[in-house]
Order: C-alpha cells, then sequence, then structure tokens
C-alpha cells in the first residue's frame, strides 16, 4: 500500500527557498504565441522565437552547466534536458 | 481573511480544469489577493453553505462557466457554476453594506457563447480565455488593473514565474518523494501555500 506525503512546513519552505536559489536553468515556454527562452529569475528572456524547436536550438547553444526546461502550453514541464 | 481582499473562485475541479486553475490562482497571488475556493466534499447541503459563506466574504468572484456544457457525448452538462455564479450575483444585487460593492468576473471558454445559452448575464463582466492560461492570466490582469488601481505585475512576468515555479515546485516535492501522481493531485489549498511562499521568497 502506498502512503501519501504529507506536505510539511518544512518541505513548502524548501520549496519557497527555490524561488530565490540561483537554479541557473534555462527555461523555454511559449508566450503568446512565439516561443521564448529564459534564464531562471531574469526580468528579460534570451530571445523570441517563432517556433519551438528554433528556441531550443538558442538554449541548447547557451546551455553551460545549466539544464533545459522546456515547457508545455499550460506551463507545466514537457521536458528536461540535462 | 479580508473582504477587500478576498476573491471566490467558482469553476470545475477536475483534472482537465487545473491547467487553468493553478494559473489563474497563482495570478491572485501575485496581485496580493487571497484566492478562495470550496474544497469539502461533504454532502450538497454542506457544500453551498460553504460557498455562500464564501460568496458572502469575498468582495471579488471570478466565474468559469465553460463547462456548462458535456465536453464530449456521454458526458452530462454542469450546471454548478452558474448555479454559484447566481447565487453571487444576487448577493451583490440584493444585499446590504458591503456586499454592495462586489464585483464579479465571467469567464466562459469562447466569447459570447454565453449569448445562446445564458443570455441573462449580458452586460456583466464577461470574458474569454479560449481554454488557454496565458489567455487567462492576461484578462484577469487586464480586469484587476481596472478596479484595484494600482500597479500590478505584467501578464507576461506572471507567466514566466509561474513556469518557474511550476519547475520547483515539481523538482523539489520529486527530492522530497512526491511521484508526479502526488504533485498533480495536490489539493488547491496545498498549492495556494506552495505558490503564496515562493512568490514571498522570490519577492526578498
Amino acid at each position: 500500500m502506498t502512503i501519501a506525503r504529507r506536505l510539511t512546513p518544512k518541505i513548502i519552505k524548501k520549496v519557497a527557498e527555490q524561488a530565490s536559489t540561483s537554479n541557473n536553468r534555462l527555461h523555454v515556454l511559449p508566450r503568446e504565441g512565439k516561443w521564448v527562452v529564459r534564464k531562471d529569475g531574469a526580468t528579460r528572456v534570451i530571445g523570441i522565437y517563432v517556433s519551438r524547436d528554433a528556441a531550443l536550438k538558442v538554449a541548447k547553444r547557451n546551455k553551460s552547466k545549466s539544464k533545459i526546461i522546456v515547457h508545455d502550453r499550460t506551463g507545466n514541464i514537457a521536458r528536461v534536458i540535462s | 481573511m479580508s473582504f477587500d481582499q478576498s476573491v471566490f473562485i467558482n469553476c470545475p475541479f477536475d483534472n482537465n480544469y487545473q491547467v487553468l486553475l493553478r494559473p489563474l490562482i497563482f495570478s491572485l497571488l501575485s496581485f496580493d489577493l487571497n484566492p478562495r475556493i470550496s474544497e469539502t466534499e461533504s454532502s450538497a447541503h454542506i457544500r453551498i453553505e460553504e460557498i455562500m459563506r464564501l460568496i458572502k466574504t469575498s468582495k471579488y468572484s471570478i466565474h468559469d462557466i465553460s463547462r456548462k456544457k458535456a465536453l464530449k457525448q456521454g458526458d452530462i452538462a454542469r450546471f454548478n457554476m452558474p448555479y454559484e455564479m447566481g447565487l453571487d450575483i444576487g448577493c451583490q444585487k440584493f444585499g446590504t453594506g458591503k456586499l454592495k460593492e462586489k464585483k464579479c468576473l465571467i469567464f466562459d471558454s469562447n466569447r459570447h457563447e454565453y449569448d445562446i445559452s445564458c443570455s441573462d448575464i449580458s452586460g456583466q463582466d464577461i470574458k474569454a480565455h479560449n481554454n488557454d492560461p496565458e489567455t487567462l492570466i492576461v484578462k484577469v490582469r487586464e480586469w484587476f488593473v481596472r478596479l484595484l488601481n494600482r500597479r500590478l505585475p505584467s501578464a507576461a512576468s506572471i507567466w514566466e514565474n509561474y513556469t518557474e515555479f511550476v519547475t520547483d515546485m515539481n523538482e523539489q516535492l520529486a527530492l522530497e518523494g512526491f511521484s508526479r501522481k502526488e504533485i498533480a493531485s495536490l489539493s488547491h489549498s496545498e498549492f495556494i501555500i506552495l505558490a503564496s511562499n515562493w512568490i514571498k521568497e522570490s519577492r526578498k
């Protein structure tokens, strides 16, 4: 039998702390019918592209030690490229 | 919880709607508002009492009536949302004091679909989200900018922050041993706690 995990105050705090942690990830996400590449916490995007493939190509070129998070149209994670 | 900052959300609670509900909740938290949703799974009598309490204690309401028709053949159309919307509009019309200040925003999936199915609501603030979370964020922001009369984060920044939060939540909860299924089925109140704490931290 699987026991559902409980969301404890400690876990809530750990998730929140990620907001101010430099995770050095690149996000490829849809925006207004196009695709953008954005670094974690950045106020400006790296670029705006007509297709997800074009955005992904740029993200891969910019990728150093970071990983790429590709989002789907709902904002959820579609793919992670480490 | 303050009346002026509370937003009652009247929407479907199925998994298909989660892709709109979570960005909606995240947007309201980004505006420093308190999203309020009934999670009562007890009897219909207790549920409606809970909903009436939320309606009476929330200045703002967001009603999504896009699921008033069956999504596929064999499904049954759902009328809880239009019913609760009627209760809310009635509360504003017939209530006294601060209840007169109540404001509501109505969402449908397509523009003017309500003209056919629920024409009596014409004249209210009705917007179409096209079942698209980005569009929903833009429309919610436009509505609150007009009502709150203060600066709000841009729709693009809310959307970008939302995707970052989703990543942090999924990664961190996975590290804590949560399965993908458990993360997807977090309750609304759990999602609200996680998102509000993350937003507070991101502002530091």
